[in-house]
Formats: C-alpha cells, structure tokens, sequence
C-alpha cells in the first residue's frame, strides 16, 4: 500500500513583510475528501504551491506520499494537481496542451482522450483553449490533474465558474475519488461548496491552522442547544426572554436565536407577554455559520464581489 | 513502486513535450514564416541591387628581377632553386620566357613560393597551381612555339609535369631567364593604407638554357628591373591593387655557377599567384538576409520561455516535471533543433538563387572566386549561417527566462541585435566594428569564405573567433537562466 499522504510540517512562506503561511502543519488522509478552506488571502493558494515545489517555503516543508515533490521525476502517476485554470496557452487545442503534459509523464496518447471524456469536453478537445469559458478550463485542469490516474489529488477551487450540472458532478466525482480510496484534497474560500463533500476539514485563517477536525466534529462542538423563535415583535421578545434569564442574539428581520432556556419555559414567557410568533424550533448550525464564526476576526480581505458570484 | 526512467528516457520525453508545445501554437510558425522570408527576402534584394565593375579593370601585376638572354626560337630552361628567402608565402621564383622586359609584355613562367608550392603561369591570365610541391625544386620549362610546358622535380632527376600554358609571346624573338619577387606588406597609417616594398631573394644552381636546336645559348645574362613606368598606363599596379615603389633588385653570379638574385614586386593578377583584391565575400554577401531574418529566431526563442510567463503555464509545466534544469534543457535542444533545420531551409536555396544574381552583376571571378555548394568553406558558411540563427534562438530563450515578459525580452534582443547595429551600420563605422567584434552579432563572422583585402573594412574577426563569441554570450545567458529558474518561485 503505498504512502497517499500529505504532510505539511511548520511550512513558513513570507512576501516582504507579509507572513502568508506561518508555521503551518497538517496531515491530509487518503480515502477521504479533505476540504481546505479558509478567506481570501488565508494562505491556501500558497500553502498549496509549496507543496508542489512551485514556491519556496521560506521554512519547514511539504511532503506528498512521503517524499518532496520535486523528488518525483514524473509525478502524474503519483499527484495530479490543478491550481489555476487559467494557466494554459490560448492557442493551444486542449489535445495538445494534455498531450504535452502525458509526454512529459511518459503517458500513452490514448489516455488524453479518456480523461477529455471523463471530464465531458471530448467534443471540444480539438478546439483552442482561447475560447473556452472557465468552467471549460475548470475541466481541462481536472483532465490534467487525472491523467496519470494517480493516487493524490491536489485542486485549488475547482468548483469557481462551473455552471451547477458542473458543480454537482464535481462534488459527486471527488466523493468517487476518495472513495477508491485516493487522497482528495480541494481548497476553496465558501464552506458552502464543501459541506456536503469533505469527510474532513483544515481551515486556515491568516496563514494559521485554525481546525483539522471532521466535519461532524466541528457541527457537534459549536452548536450548542439554541432555540430559534420567528417573531414578528423582536424588539418585545428580546426584551422579555433577556428578563428570564437568556442570551439573545438577532439572526434575521423576524428571527431571533435563543440560548439559555428551554423551548418549554420560552413558549410560556412569550405567551404569558402576549408576544405573537409564527414559530419556534432547535436551532441546527451551518457550517457556514461556524466557519463565518471562526475566521471573522482572521478575514485578510473583505467580502470581494466575487465570491457571491461563486456562491450563485 | 517501479524503478523510474532513467535521465536519457526522461530527457528524451522532455523533448517530444517541448515539441509539442512547439509546434501546437500558432505563433512558432509565424515566427519560423519571418525568418525565412526576411532571410529570403532581403538576401534576394541585395543580390539584386548590388552590382559592380572590378572585374572590368583586367588588374594585372607585372614587377620583378629579370636575369634574362634572348632566345631565338623554341627551347628549354632549367634551374634548381636552391633557396629562398621567406619574405612572404607568396614571394615568387623561378624561370619565364617573355616577349621582351617591358612590363606588362606576354610571358610564360614557372615559379616556387615558400608557402604555395609551385606555380605554371601565361599571360596574367592562366595558372596552374601545384600547391604541394614544396621546399627546395627543380624547375624546367620547355617552349615549343607559343605552347609552353612546366615541370618540376625534387632531385632534378625524377621531372613531374605541372601543365602546359599557351602564351601571346611570338616565337621566335623574346627573352628567356630567371626572375624573383616578393608581394609589398601592407602597414595601415591611421587609417591610410600603406604598402611597403620587399625585397625577395633566391639563389639558382644548375642553371641551363638550351635552344631547341641542341647546344648552348650563345648570348650573356642581362639584369633588367621589371616594373611599370611610375604614371604609366595602368597595366601592372592598377586601380585598387596595391601600389607599392619599386625597390631595386640584383644577381651575383659566382664562379661554381650559382645565381643569387633578389627582386620586389609580384606577377599575375587577382585570383592568381596570392593577389587578393576582393572587397566583398559573394558566399556572406548573398546570406545577408539572416541579418534581419533573425528577428524571427528572436521571436520564436524569447516566446518559447515568456508565453509561459505569460499565461502561468509554467506551473503546469513545472508541475508536470519538477525537474527544470531537465524542462530548460529540453526547451534548449527543441528550439535549437526546429531553428537550425528552419535555417537550412531558407540558407542553402538563398545560396543558390543569389549565386546566378551575383555572376550577373558582376560578382564574378577572377576577382570574387568562383564558389560551390561543396567547398568546405562554403557548406561551412551556409550551415554556419543555420547555426548563427540557432543559436541567436537560444540566447533570445535564455534572455526571454531571465526577463520573463515578452515585451521587455522583445525590445531588448531587437534593440541589440537589429536597431542599433543598423543605426550604427549607417552612421559610425568604429561601432559597427565594435559591434562586429564584441556583441553576439560578431558570430555572423562564421559566414565569411574568403580573406578580403586587408584594406576593407568589412573584415571584423576571422570565422571562428566571432563565433565563439556569440557562443560565450549564449552560454552565458543560459547559465543565468537555469540558475534563475531554479531559484525563483514559478
């Protein structure tokens, strides 16, 4: 069996004065889809590109399967990786841009065009790449990254401008991945795109490790027993269950969450003041809402226009 | 896990990879289309509109020491040249009939050079060259009528023919001898040319002239300084051939019958007996076009490394094979390869289509010796020129590495390597020398074929050692380029 592992150990990248990765280190399993999530600006997008010898960590180091990446002589068949879509020639067909890629890894031509069709784009595989939409070029870093078939896999936002047949066959293709029993590991900045993919979690914020958990984990250990009440009256509900004893936090124009008091005595209190609500409920967490918890005050960037047109 | 491939495998994959990259964009053919048409193009121009007159000048040289008896009729002279001073490879001695001791008269001679073998000459017009008879000879010629035949022997014993030579000397009067001269030196004044006369000497044994009729000639040596009246008519020292004052010779005779005798000056004309008058290369002057059709081969090297740049697909390429000392090398050997086969392609049809142009325009021998396709110097030229573009690639990819943009890498190759040596072409001809000597454009050199007179100013460096500067430049930028794309984050 061999090492499908990767290893980050104290990796440390600097930008003049700016730490982008600091003294990062964790353990990504094989048989699982590892989510690697963090804001813009965490460090993932770097963190990844010292694991693939692109960048020079300025301390500690990467590992993949055991071995640094620049120890592979010809890595596709061992770690298949896609990190920026864009990074192709325009005038290039996407035939040839695969095929140069399978040379270089000494991989038969017929190979590049099962993994064209794996990924849907065998009708256009003789066009140039100059034309392609994103999500096109989306799918052609995947056929790169699968063309030696390898073991590891290594994608940087792979989900960002696919159309959502797009997106829902990625996330079935990486869980199919994984499940063979391959080392998945996707980046991206929206745990959104991830909750109902990854097994398990690395969230970075600033260039730190803020979790290596499981997914449930995370869930069981942030969302405690809070009671959510829709009210059209928030301002007299807030007044009424604070007087009793609870915390109360605003979640929306007519919701409130409830921590503190059972749904039993807050139904007695809001009915013994006359207070109308249209329901109340346990509330569950989003991972969104405890991963938004977890990286507010380690956000680098403000909320850029383009992340809501990812989560479109 | 398998054992991996070993490093000629993993090369050898490197390069179908660069190969394909090579070949699948579209801007490597255009770049490629540049080359051989600005190549073709403006080679076929030059050719066109260049055209000269030399050869219409019939250049003869005609000055030595004549020792010298008439001679009535057919008949034989024979000498052992027993030594000669080295003044020059192409100092000349030996033995001539000719019409009378006027410069310029018909004559037919036979002579010993210490560094061209032995000569067989009529009229300034013919020669026949032996080059490797060598060293102390014995020389004959023999004239019967106006056909005259050379031999030559290195014991006066075993006699060799070098030719026979017809000559416009009438039978029957004339004068028969021995004779020696040795071409002036050029020494350059500033800039002023300047030719110094030479005085050759050698010493004759074993000096015979037999009438064709038996016996021995009846007559007395006489010694006569062959040279053109000072502001004579042009036929000796003429326009453009090195004008040098006549220094006087003489002979001493001693009693066991050796002859020294010494003399300056020279016999033949261009392209004959080492008189060099060429001011242009025919081979170089009809590949000029590579001058500007390297700005294809600077196309195609800087875009090779900066698309990458560019589009960041040097990541995919990095990730594809970690190794980039294996991924620089590869580049290197594709591109150099496509390069050189491309240059071939344009240089040898130049070479051929220019050929006919030249002759037509005047470019012709004797004064621009005839070329082939198979002489060496010439194959050397025309794959010289291949590799000068080839190479001119290579260091446009090393620079393209180094700079990593294309605008930057573009404008700094075209500055270095097209504008400024056209500017300077035109305005300034000790930077257009220096720019023949020291910057990568001194490999051009590589095309030269034949040695132009000393007085032009077209010669730079000798064929190798400008070459070898444009291969130091190239080695140079690629070792900054491996080293630089080994330390830099992709």
């Amino acid at each position: 069996m061999p090492n499908l592992t990767i290893e980050a150990r104290e990796l440390v990248k600097r930008y003049g004065s700016t730490l982008a990765v600091d003294r990062l280190s964790f353990t990504v399993e094989a048989g699982r889809v590892t989510g690697f999530v963090g804001p813009n600006g965490a460090g993932k997008s770097t963190t990844m590109r010292m694991m693939l010898a692109l960048d020079r960590p300025d301390g500690g180091e990467a590992l993949i399967g055991g071995r640094p990446y620049t120890s592979y002589r010809e890595p596709a068949r061992t770690v298949g990786a896609l990190l920026d879509p864009e990074a192709v020639h325009p005038g290039r067909r996407a035939c040839d841009h695969l095929l140069w890629m399978a040379q270089y890894n000494g991989i038969p031509r017929k190979r590049v065009d099962e993994v064209l069709q794996i990924v849907g784009l065998e009708s256009v595989g003789r066009k140039r790449v100059g034309g392609f939409s994103l999500g096109m070029r989306q799918r052609l870093g995947i056929a790169g990254a699968l063309l030696g078939d390898p073991g590891i896999l290594i994608l940087d936002e792979p989900v960002n401008g696919l159309d959502p047949e797009g997106i829902q066959w990625i996330r079935g293709f990486l869980k199919q991945l994984a499940a063979e029993g391959r080392t998945v590991l996707v980046s991206s900045h929206l745990m959104s795109e991830l909750q109902d993919t990854a097994d398990h979690l690395i969230i970075l914020g600033r260039g730190r490790l803020l979790a290596d958990t499981t997914v449930k984990e995370l869930l069981d250990q942030t969302s405690g027993d809070q009671i959510e009440v829709r009210t059209t009256e928030r301002s007299r509900t807030i007044d009424a269950l604070s007087l009793a004893g609870a915390t109360v936090a605003v979640t929306g124009p007519e919701t409130v969450t409830v921590t503190g008091l059972t749904t039993e005595r807050v139904v007695s209190l809001l009915s013994a003041a006359s207070i109308p609500f249209t329901g109340i409920g346990q509330h569950r967490a989003s991972l969104e809402d405890v991963y938004m918890a977890m990286t507010r005050e380690h956000t680098t960037f403000a909320a850029a226009p383009e992340d809501e047109r990812a989560l479109a | 896990m398998t054992g991996e491939p070993g490093v000629l495998r993993l090369t050898g994959r490197a390069l179908l990879a660069e190969f394909t990259k090579l070949r699948s964009v579209r801007s490597s053919g255009l770049a490629l289309l540049t080359l051989v048409a600005l190549t073709m193009l403006l080679s076929l121009v030059a050719a066109s509109l260049s055209t000269t007159t030399a050869n219409d000048a019939k250049i003869s040289v005609d000055q030595f020491h004549f020792v010298h008896q008439p001679l009535t009729g057919d008949g034989t002279v024979t000498a052992q040249v027993g030594a000669q001073r080295g003044t020059d490879p192409w100092a000349k001695a030996g033995l001539m009939f000719k019409d009378g001791t006027a410069s310029g008269s018909a004559y037919a001679a036979i002579m010993v050079t210490p560094g061209h073998g032995v000569l067989l000459q009529a009229d300034a017009t013919t020669e026949v060259a032996r080059p490797s008879a060598t060293g102390p000879r014995w020389l004959r010629l023999t004239r019967t009528g106006q056909s005259v035949t050379g031999y030559e022997s290195a014991d006066g014993t075993t006699w060799n023919t070098v030719g026979t030579v017809t000559t416009a000397a009438r039978p029957g009067t004339g004068q028969a001898g021995l004779f020696v001269a040795s071409p002036p030196k050029l020494r350059m004044i500033g800039e002023i040319p300047n030719y110094e006369p030479v005085l050759g000497e050698a010493t004759f044994k074993n000096v015979s002239l037999t009438p064709a009729g038996g016996g021995t000639a009846a007559g007395t040596w006489a010694d006569t300084e062959v040279a053109p009246p000072p502001d004579g008519p042009e036929t000796a020292l003429g326009e453009g051939a090195p004008s040098a004052p006549v220094l006087a010779g003489g002979s001493t005779r001693k009693a066991d019958g050796t002859v020294t005798v010494s003399g300056s000056g020279d016999i033949g004309r261009a392209g004959m007996g080492g008189i060099n008058l060429t001011d242009v290369d025919r081979v170089k002057a009809g590949l000029t076009g590579i001058q500007f059709g390297l700005i294809g081969a600077i196309a195609i090297g800087a875009l090779f490394m900066t698309a990458e740049f560019k589009t960041r697909g040097i990541r995919t390429t990095f990730l594809a094979r970690p190794g980039r000392a294996t991924v620089l090398t590869a580049k290197s050997i594709v591109l150099g390869t496509v390069v050189f086969v491309t240059g071939l392609a344009v240089t040898v049809p130049a070479y051929l289509i220019t050929k006919p142009l030249q002759d037509d325009n005047g470019y012709r021998a004797p004064i621009y010796p005839e070329s082939s396709i198979t002489d060496p110097v010439v194959l050397r030229a025309i794959v010289g020129a291949s590799l000068f573009l080839a190479l001119i690639a290579l260091f446009s990819l090393a620079v393209g590495t180094i700079v990593r943009r294309t605008a930057g890498a573009v404008i700094v190759l075209l500055a270095v390597l097209v504008i400024v040596p056209t500017i300077a072409g035109g305005t300034s001809d000790t930077a257009y020398a220096f720019i023949g000597r020291a910057t990568p454009l001194a490999g051009i050199s590589i095309l030269q074929t034949v040695e132009l007179t000393p007085v032009s100013d077209a010669v730079v460096t000798d064929a190798w050692s400008g070459f070898a500067v444009l291969c130091g430049y190239t080695v140079a930028a690629l070792a900054a380029a491996f080293w630089l794309l080994k330390r830099r984050d992709a």
